[in-house]
């Protein structure tokens, strides 16, 4: 079988400079002018990529960002040519980087549809057909004569997934598009994208951030890092080689010393073991929180933890305040204990927020990570391994027989 | 059907792809055209409105000065509004094209078609409100008993070829220059405004007696082309040598843009 997308020693450069969005004439003349000499720097967004992708396959492509991600779906959909290699589609491709692009507000849901429908690359015919289709699908039958800026963001969001979802195309290439929404629409606009694919046999290169799509939808999937591929096989392998990266050394994070907020300033995240740094799961797990408080603006004045696994699920969130501990002006060491035998072996985040009584001072997201290990000690052996994110609890058990 | 993506050498307009992707271009124009009608008040009502009231100006002024169009016979107030409408034609379309890539940014950065759509339904948007605008002209011309020739059927498409092919090639030009100039659209004006004193919009070009001048002055193809317009309306003389520079000089202007707009179609989505 022929390969339905070859791509060949593919390759973006960018010069730093055209990062700067536009020049004034004024700009260049006194570049010109100017004696000191210009380094032109160039970076490669995308060095020397080669794949090949079969009919239907679903590939992700994932990896951090400034990886290269959305640079080769780009080049892919013809937006921004590469500099060197080439590119070869067999099939018609639809490309869709955003959710609803060139809706105008002022325009009904109807003559947005139309119009981005046609920038997708429908035929107006094809509008006309499927237009019952698109609007069901988005649930905006009452409101499709109403000019879209009295959408709400959710039925924006829907229908431009509507439109997308309808396109006629034997490669879909999709940026992201699961990054917006709230839960039900992500459910939705990934049921859907398995479904098409899945019946009319579509081949799809999806790029996201979230592990959990991804590993859903797709087969397969590419690591980028640093504009090469790292990595192009089994889903499951490529997204714990990607964890397992992306999670190397995040035990200690030390907050930028500009970042200033009201009330309090935190000094540093770090999480350990009693008595070193690999955590293993006999160990009791110390998350330590350095903080310097200015005021104290209210009782209800606090920290909270949010704990997350490896997909970014979220498992549990937690306070201090509950536990009648409270934050002092000056220095603060806030320590919270998470019992050993407690979270099975693999890589979790933790995320810190300060709240007053409501209202969200401060986040720090994403930032800290660590991993949990399997210890020589333990007398369950195996059976951690077999996955979940709870150390094999101690239940009680029954049977009855006859 | 088979796409290949390779570093982008230069290539003149891809007629091929530009007829594949026309749904496109109707809807972009269809769009624009679509939003102008729906957020203004006055609406229609003003594109008629204008180049009446600069109309009303000039023969006030006309009035005044005891101006003269020479030996022709027609009335001033019906030979100075062919003139505003053509005009008006050509300035709303060089401002509206000059603009068109920056003011669809998002969209060149999220999806791909021919970038030169943004300038050509930027060009259609005017031409329809011209058209509008047109309707008053016709009762207009019959209360002052004008009837213009048969050429007309074949003179028009021409007048609109040759202007459409100025404002692409200017428009295109200032288009991609703007993404990277940002400065460049407060010149702009200072052109448009210089092309009204240097066409013949208010007055008429046998005003210019110099030989060498009259050359020089027929190199601003709106010379030509407003000429044109006003010989296939009112019958008045044409001067065949001036039209042939104007027409020579639409062409070279249509391509200098064009070229121009190529050369840098592919790093608009990068530096838009």
């Amino acid at each position: 079988m022929k390969p339905i997308i070859t791509v060949e020693s593919l390759g973006k450069i960018y010069r730093i400079g055209t990062l700067q969005s536009y020049y004034t004439l004024r700009d260049n003349i006194l570049d010109t002018l100017s004696l000191k000499k210009k380094t032109k720097t160039f970076i490669k967004a995308l060095d020397n990529i080669s794949f090949e992708v079969y009919p239907g396959e679903k590939i992700g492509i994932i990896g951090k960002n400034g990886a290269g991600k959305t640079t080769l779906l780009k080049i892919l959909s013809r937006i921004t040519p590469p500099t060197e290699g080439s590119a070869i589609l067999r099939g018609k491709v639809a490309s869709l980087l955003e959710v609803g692009t060139g809706f105008h507000g002022e325009l009904t849901g109807r003559e947005n549809i139309f119009f981005n429908g046609a920038i997708l690359g429908m035929k107006r015919d094809e509008i006309k057909r499927k237009l019952d289709e698109i609007v069901a699908f988005a649930g905006i039958e009452k409101f499709l004569d109403t000019p879209v800026k009295h959408y709400s963001s959710g039925m924006q969001m829907r229908l431009g997934f509507a439109i997308a979802a309808h396109l006629e195309a034997e490669i879909l290439l999709f940026d992201e598009i699961l990054a917006v929404g709230d839960a039900e629409f992500q459910d939705k606009a990934l049921n859907r994208m398995q479904s098409v694919s899945n019946q009319k046999g579509r081949t799809i290169l999806f790029v996201s951030h979230n592990m959990t799509a991804i590993l859903t939808l797709c087969e397969k999937v590419i690591y980028l890092e640093n504009g090469n591929i790292s990595f192009f096989g089994k889903t499951t392998d490529g997204v714990n080689l990607y964890i397992s990266k992306i999670s190397e050394t995040n035990h200690y994070y030390e907050i930028n010393e500009y970042d200033v907020y009201k009330y309090l300033k935190i000094l540093n995240i770090s999480v350990k073991s009693e008595f070193n740094n690999i955590i293993t799961l006999s160990d009791v797990i110390e998350i330590i929180i350095d903080l310097l408080v200015y005021e104290i603006p209210s009782e209800k004045f606090h920290v909270t933890l949010k704990l997350k696994d490896f997909l970014n699920n979220e498992i549990f969130t937690a306070t201090h305040w509950f536990k009648n501990i409270k934050l002092n002006i000056g220095y603060n060491k806030l320590t919270c204990y998470l019992p050993s035998k407690f979270l099975n072996v693999g890589y979790y985040c933790i995320d810190v927020y300060v709240f007053n009584v409501n209202e969200c001072i401060l986040q720090i997201k994403d930032k800290v990570r660590f991993r949990i290990h399997d210890s020589k000690k333990d007398s369950l052996g195996w059976l951690y391994n077999e996955g979940g994110i709870l150390y094999p609890p101690d239940l009680t058990w029954k049977i009855e027989y006859k | 059907m088979e796409i290949i993506i390779k570093p982008k050498k230069f290539a003149f307009l891809n007629l091929k792809e530009i007829y594949e992707h026309r749904d496109i271009l109707f809807f972009l124009t269809w769009k624009d055209i679509k939003i102008k009608y729906k957020q203004t008040l006055l609406g229609f009502s003003w594109i008629i409105l204008q180049p009446l009231l600069i109309t009303f100006v000039f023969v006030l002024f006309s009035k005044a000065i005891n101006f003269s169009l020479g030996d022709s016979k027609v009335p001033y107030t019906i030979y100075v509004l062919s003139g505003i409408l053509l005009w008006n034609l050509f300035s709303s379309a060089i401002i509206q094209t000059s603009n068109s890539i920056v003011s669809n940014a998002h969209i060149i950065k999220k999806i791909y078609f021919p970038r030169i759509f943004f300038p050509i339904s930027a060009l259609f948007v005017s031409t329809f409100d011209f058209l509008i605008s047109f309707i008053i002209y016709i009762p207009l011309m019959s209360y002052y008993k004008i009837y213009p020739s048969f050429s007309v059927i074949y003179i028009f498409p021409l007048v609109y070829l040759l202007l459409a092919m100025l404002i692409l090639g200017i428009g295109s030009f200032f288009a991609a220059l703007n993404v990277k100039y940002r400065d460049v659209k407060y010149t702009l004006p200072f052109l448009i405004q210089l092309f009204f004193f240097i066409s013949p919009v208010f007055y008429a070009h046998n005003l210019i007696e110099l030989n060498w001048l009259k050359n020089l002055y027929y190199a601003n193809p709106l010379t030509g082309i407003i000429e044109l317009f006003r010989h296939s309306l009112f019958n008045t003389p044409l001067y065949f040598h001036g039209l042939k520079i104007s027409i020579i000089f639409s062409i070279i202007i249509f391509f200098t843009g064009i070229f121009y707009f190529r050369k840098m179609e592919n790093i608009l989505a990068d530096i838009t």
